[in-house]
């Protein structure tokens, strides 16, 4: 399948919120939307779910307008919430039932979650007795209960401790294992990095960037080199008195140094100049940017 | 329709697992049930009263200044009032009424003439029933008296004043007892205020409780929220009419366990046995009555985002609601339920569960205005419906202030437009 939004334009009054989305995804991938608080993810993802429609664009699956009845969606929002009084067999399966699920399947798979997530002890619990994060865990199994084939997940890391973002990030890529559509939006670029295949940054209601992160690092000038060596300081300043005909910048990177040349093929001279000296080297690789480089880099003069 | 029922099931369930819905319904049930065997406890503690000693009798001071035989008098009144004795003496006014104060006497009577009399008493009752008796036999025993005194047999002065009149009031077949209508109207209006207010208000609840707690986002993207509201407003519905039914159903029962105990309480056996058109009528104006109201709370309750707001909220609507209740309580009290006020009233599906119904009951109105009017209620019903659903599909964005009537309008215009 083949998910795609085309130019959604959304304003709440005066404001505008949205202005020409295009996104695209496809089964067993995973894309993230990204963006800084108030950058239009909740917005775009709500006109996805048909909370709203948009004011103009279109929402596609395989080319055609999206029948979020007969499609099967999992959908974690951003405002959390459940029935805080209610038993949480019993909620799990009425929205089960309200997505279409027959009761038994719905029992059989509110089980299979809430073991799958380590909840199963609480099948006959209330809600409010849990703590916020078994909450969000318990929302989890309620969006991944009907088995959806396109799971939208708003902000899913957000409360969670250190070992329960290991449990999601595992089912997530379970997900993607098993040939779903992930989207999900979230502002922790370190998650992202680990199981998204492409993504896209919102800034100001605005797509600034998108694609598949691999081919946007790629995108980013070979010009910067990175020098792992004891000697960092000795070579810092070797750089800057003697090869200001290749250098333009030194800077520091945690424990190494980072060095702009004037192009990406001064490349060579530089490594033959440092060897030459018969510095210490332990290491010497092309500069990448990291996903929160990229996400500071198009999101700082924003909002 | 899966999911409405889905919904449908798991609202009305909420209530029917509810515990204070369980235990405010066997109260009531309880509640009925003693309240309807009252005469016969009352039979069974009054029979063993008669065993025992004859109850204290009231003792009155009597002070006859007429000149006539006071000791006569007395007994005069003795014969006329069951259970009360009057103690003749000549004390003076002021220490009657110190006597009176002690308690020594329950009251005291100072006659001036033969139509002139001074009571003394101590606390002045609500009901005084005392004076008017005491005033009949004051001109009976003058009456008589006097009549004597012009040559008339005592005999004859009997027969002259016990004389009455003997009435007989026949109904033709297509009128209405409003005596014997009211009680049952009164109880079946005051049920019908009382369930439309209390089941409107745990819609609104309802609904304001998934908004605050956040569940409403989920749910509108897992079913339509026509699915959801009617789903709800019909589930609370079958809660509150099978309360209904399950508290009128056991008064009925228990009346009939107690149906000889209730043989001289006419109003009683008036309520009982009610024609089955009305009941049937109640039922409909319960149904119609509740939905439009029902929806109209849940429109309100998806507005608000915190619990707190919510009474201030659904105010509007509860105000509309008791100004009906008055408007038709008044007439009722009034005696003519047909008036203008009640004819508008009728026609309006807000007051029309109610006003039309005492007009059944009650008054006189065509089988046209009835159909005209349960014809706009069920059409008004139904669109208050729709209109709730896209309120409350509106209201999971709104949170903060609740919108004003205009902005409301607004948002559903713009919303339908797309």
């Amino acid at each position: 399948m083949n998910f795609q939004t085309q130019g959604l334009t959304k304003s709440f009054g005066e404001k505008q919120v949205l202005q020409n989305v295009d996104l695209q995804t496809q089964s067993g991938r995973a894309l993230g939307l990204l963006g800084r608080n108030g950058a239009g993810k909740t917005t775009t993802i709500r006109i996805i779910m048909g909370v709203f429609p948009p004011d103009s664009g279109k929402v596609l699956m395989d080319g055609e307008p999206i029948h979020r009845r007969s499609i099967n969606i999992g959908y974690l929002p951003e405002e959390r919430g459940l029935y805080p009084k209610k038993l949480i067999l019993e909620q799990l399966l009425y929205l089960a039932e309200l997505r279409g699920v027959s009761a038994k399947n719905a029992k059989a798979s509110a089980v299979r979650w809430l073991d799958r997530l380590e909840m199963g002890e609480y099948i006959n619990k209330r809600l409010d007795t849990l703590s916020k994060g078994n909450q969000q865990k318990i929302q989890l199994a309620a969006t991944l209960i009907t088995d959806p084939e396109f799971v939208i997940l708003d902000e899913p890391f957000s409360g969670l401790d250190p070992v329960n973002a290991m449990m999601l990030k595992d089912v997530v890529k379970e997900l993607i294992a098993q040939g779903k559509i992930v989207l999900f939006s979230s502002h922790q670029m370190n998650y992202v990095e680990e199981f998204c295949d492409s993504i896209a940054i919102l800034n100001k209601g605005k797509i600034v960037i998108s694609g598949d992160i691999k081919e946007i690092k790629r995108s980013y000038d070979r010009s910067k080199i990175v020098v792992s060596s004891p000697q960092r300081e000795k070579i810092d300043a070797f750089c800057r008195e003697k090869l200001t005909d290749l250098v333009v910048k030194t800077s520091e990177l945690g424990d190494s140094l980072k060095i702009k040349m004037k192009s990406a093929d001064c490349k060579g001279a530089l490594i033959s100049a440092l060897a030459a000296q018969e510095f210490d080297l332990d290491g010497i690789r092309v500069f990448e940017p990291s996903l929160n480089d990229i996400f500071v880099e198009y999101t700082e003069d924003a909002i | 329709m899966k999911q409405f029922w889905t919904v449908f099931k798991f609202e009305f369930k909420n209530y029917a697992k509810n515990k204070a819905f369980i235990i405010l319904t066997l109260l009531l049930v309880v509640g009925v049930g003693v309240v309807l065997s009252i005469p016969r406890i009352q039979a069974a503690i009054g029979s063993k009263n008669e065993q025992g000693a004859p109850t204290e009798k009231t003792v009155i001071a009597l002070e006859d200044k007429t000149g006539t035989d006071a000791n006569a008098t007395a007994a005069f009144f003795a014969s006329a009032m069951k259970d009360t004795e009057f103690k003749v003496t000549d004390k003076s006014v002021d220490e009657l009424k110190k006597a009176v104060d002690n308690d020594e006497y329950s009251s005291a009577i100072v006659l001036n003439s033969n139509l002139n009399y001074t009571h003394i008493v101590k606390n002045v009752g609500m009901y005084n029933s005392f004076d008017t008796q005491f005033n009949e036999i004051m001109l009976a025993k003058y009456r008589s008296e006097s009549l004597s005194k012009l040559g008339i047999s005592q005999n004859d002065v009997n027969s002259l004043l016990s004389a009455a009149v003997q009435a007989d009031t026949v109904q033709t077949s297509s009128g209405k007892d409003q005596m014997q209508n009211f009680f049952y109207t009164y109880i079946l209006i005051f049920a019908l205020y009382m369930a439309i207010l209390l089941y409107g208000q745990f819609v609104a609840t309802s609904v304001a409780t998934e908004k605050s707690s956040r569940a409403m986002e989920l749910l509108i993207t897992s079913t339509e929220p026509k699915n959801l509201m009617f789903g709800k407003v019909l589930g609370a519905g079958l809660a509150g009419l099978s309360q209904f039914v399950l508290i009128f159903g056991s008064s009925y029962l228990f009346y009939n366990l107690n149906k000889s105990y209730f043989k001289d309480i006419s109003i009683v056996q008036s309520i009982f046995n009610m024609p089955l058109s009305i009941l049937l009528y109640t039922i409909l104006f319960f149904i119609l009555g509740f939905f439009i109201y029902a929806f109209m709370y849940g429109a309100l309750g998806s507005l608000v985002s915190r619990m707190e707001e919510l009474s201030t909220t659904i105010m509007p609507v509860t105000l509309v609601f008791i100004v009906a209740f008055m408007i038709v309580m008044f007439s009722m009290g009034s005696g003519n339920v047909d008036n203008t006020a009640m004819r508008i009233c009728s026609f309006i599906p807000f007051t029309s569960p109610m006003a039309m119904f005492v007009r059944i009951a009650m008054g006189e109105v065509a089988n046209w205005e009835i159909a005209v009017s349960v014809g706009i209620l069920i059409i008004s019903t139904i669109a208050i419906g729709y209109l709730a659903a896209a309120i409350y599909r509106m209201g999971v964005l709104l949170y903060g202030k609740a919108p004003k009537p205009a902005e409301i309008i607004k948002m559903l215009k713009k919303s339908k437009s797309v």
